[in-house]
């Protein structure tokens, strides 16, 4: 019986010192067999971001005679995105109301998100009326809101109804405010969302234990509970701020002159002046915020102990 | 040493719908004890921790802290601390910043509280990981640091909810001499909760034995191991033969259901009745005598220092012992020896 048991002397040993024909490359061992699984999302990358961004770099040293692009080793499209006093402004603006719209969808879904994850019993169902939006077309969602902010729309119609203006108010629609209003309405969901999943994961004991170590509510929240809120946070900034960032749908529909953003800026290069060497050129100062934006974001969300002591 | 009473439940009921937690409970905690509440899950003890803690307001009656009533008193303002099952510490503060946690938010002037962080490290010897983050920490040091952070702040009471359930058996033997020794230390009464009977003899200066959201037994560790009350404390703390009979008018004979009857101390309980001996307090004997019953041998359990023997008395049910010398053969016929002083009259359930 016990016999079976014991290991059987002249069994096969491995032997370290023998040398393995055929081994393969660290590297590739290091990929392990179920890396071809990988395979598909890096040939997604490759070909639609990758390639893509390649050729806006590509371009942006371009040259072009109006009508033709023309193969060159040419600054002068970068240089114009840094001197162009058109460039500053909507830069600047486009900075600032993307700033503006993300700082106002958290302080809109923060407190959403919070009654959502600590007080609403069916906590899905809140969550699904405040998604349901997103299910309709972007477009469709820009027009309502002209229809609501216009001269004759609803807002309007109903202050000069009960008397108290006596003409419309033009500034509702075609704005920087009417955008502002129009952008954070649309991004709002994408930052409820992030800062639902967040404050729902948090584990209730340590709300608790803050309680027990003399936390008074208002401390528990800003030193427990939004500390603990920061992946939400940061993955909501990522998804609202970029978007807004690059946005040139709403901006054209219910900006206005002075609401046009660095979006239409690059829109209109490729689309109307045919200008493919600047347009590229401003699609890279794009991106660059972007990235920059998601570089301090993921710095930030590394930070220990976000500090309000 | 013990003293006077530091916490008072009285009359503490919690109901959830339809399920009574707690069902009036009464409970002295004298300053300077270690008091642990014992019971299966579902008996009250948790919500009884956490009323005394302030996250469970009761329906009915009163919390005493020091005197003072407390019920309503929200639990950031009461003179406690508790570690949580899980330790809930938080992952975005380093070990030191947790411990400080408590005395910031007290207002504790800032130079106080880095000395007082470091004693408390100390104290749970935890002082070289002061920087590190919460989650490079093993179990049991998370459990040392959630100790420091109750005890840096010096509260009357320190609550503990089943501090040790996550760790693993050996280390749990080890932290439970660690956390008599820091009770000693610290001077801090401790309510100590743990469905585990071992863990709640070997820690305890008394125990609160817990079934139904009712209080079964309350004493010392060695009362409720020799002199259980009911059968439920007889059953859940330590093992225990029970034999069901009745007991005789003047309440000095136990009698079996085969009418036999055996000497034992006046209890109780008269009528129907449940007799609780332990397994190494019965002997076999070859030997009729007025406190032994006969009985046969089913069968032996070798367990190295000690023989587990199985015997069915006449007509009755199978009682377990533990002989210490040789064993006698399968299907002898012998005699279970009662001792009288070991015998507990239970009331039956």
């Amino acid at each position: 019986m016990t016999a079976t048991l014991e290991p059987s002397a002249d069994a096969p040993q491995a032997d370290p010192e023998t040398p393995v024909v055929g081994r393969r490359p660290d590297w590739v061992r290091r990929l392990g067999p179920l890396s071809i699984f990988a395979g598909p999302g890096i040939g997604w990358l490759v070909l639609f971001i990758l390639i893509p961004y390649g050729g806006i770099l590509v371009y942006s040293f371009y040259t072009t005679d109006m009508v033709e692009l023309i193969p060159a080793f040419d600054l002068s499209s970068l240089e114009r995105v840094f001197t162009d006093d058109v460039v500053r402004t909507v830069f600047l603006r486009t900075l600032g109301i993307a700033l503006a719209v993300t700082t106002l969808t958290f302080l809109i879904a923060l407190p959403l998100a919070y009654y959502a994850a600590f007080y609403v019993k069916r906590k899905y169902i809140f969550v699904f009326l405040i998604v349901v939006p997103m299910w309709v077309s972007y477009i469709v969602r820009l027009y309502s809101w002209r229809l609501m902010l216009g001269e004759d729309g609803l807002v309007n119609s109903g202050l000069t109804g009960i008397g108290l203006i006596d003409e419309p108010l033009s500034f509702l629609l075609f704005s920087p405010t009417a955008l502002v209003l129009t952008m954070t309405y649309v991004y709002l969901p994408f930052m409820f969302v992030s800062l639902f999943a967040a404050l729902e994961g948090i584990d209730r004991s340590h709300l608790r234990a803050a309680s027990d170590l003399y936390a008074t509510p208002w401390r528990r929240f800003s030193r427990v509970t939004l500390p603990l809120t920061k992946p939400g946070i940061a993955a909501g900034v990522m998804l609202v701020f970029p978007l807004a960032f690059g946005d040139y749908i709403a901006p054209g529909l219910v900006g206005g002159p002075d609401g046009q953003l660095f979006g239409n800026l690059i829109q209109n290069q490729f689309g109307t002046t045919f200008n493919y060497p600047f347009g590229a050129a401003l699609a890279l100062v794009l991106l660059v915020v972007v990235l920059a934006a998601v570089g301090f974001l993921e710095r930030w969300r590394r930070v220990e102990d976000v500090r309000i002591y | 040493m013990q003293g006077r009473t530091l916490l008072s439940l009285r009359g503490i009921t919690k109901r959830y719908d339809e399920i009574v937690a707690t069902d009036g409970v009464d409970l002295e905690v004298r300053r300077g004890e270690f008091i642990t509440l014992l019971g299966p899950s579902g008996s009250g003890k948790t919500t009884l921790l956490n009323t005394i803690a302030g996250f469970v307001k009761p329906d009915e009656g009163r919390v005493l802290l020091a005197g003072t009533d407390i019920t309503d008193v929200p639990p950031h303002k009461r003179d406690l601390n508790t570690v949580f099952q899980g330790y809930a510490l938080f992952p975005h503060l380093n070990v030191a910043k947790n411990v400080a946690f408590g005395l910031r938010m007290k207002g504790v002037p800032k130079g106080e509280i880095g000395p007082r962080v470091s004693e408390a490290l100390r104290m749970v010897e935890m002082s070289a990981m002061a920087d590190r983050g919460i989650e490079k920490l093993s179990g049991g040091q998370q459990q040392r640091v959630a100790l420091a952070r109750a005890l840096v702040n010096r509260p009357q009471l320190v609550l503990l909810d089943e501090p040790l359930s996550a760790l693993d058996a050996k280390l749990r033997k080890s932290m439970q001499v660690e956390l008599k020794r820091i009770q000693e230390e610290s001077g801090a009464t401790f309510v100590y909760v743990t469905h585990d009977q071992e863990e709640a003899l070997v820690m305890s200066d008394r125990v609160c034995v817990l079934n139904d959201g009712h209080i079964e037994q309350l004493g010392q560790p060695d009362e409720l191991y020799h002199r259980p009350r009911t059968r439920f404390v007889a059953g859940f703390i330590g093992r225990n033969n029970f034999i069901p009979g009745t007991v005789d008018s003047n309440g000095r004979r136990f009698v079996f259901e085969s009418g036999r009857s055996i000497p034992v101390d006046p209890g109780d309980s008269d009528g129907a009745a449940v007799l609780a001996v332990r397994p190494e307090r019965l002997k076999v004997t070859m030997g009729a005598s007025e406190d032994a019953v006969p009985a046969r041998v089913i069968r032996n359990r070798f367990l190295g220092d000690r023989i587990e023997m199985d015997l069915q008395i006449e007509d009755g049910p199978v009682v377990s012992l533990y002989e210490n010398g040789t064993a006698v053969g399968s299907s002898d016929e012998v005699y279970v020896l009662f001792p009288q002083e070991h015998c507990h009259v239970l009331p039956p359930e």
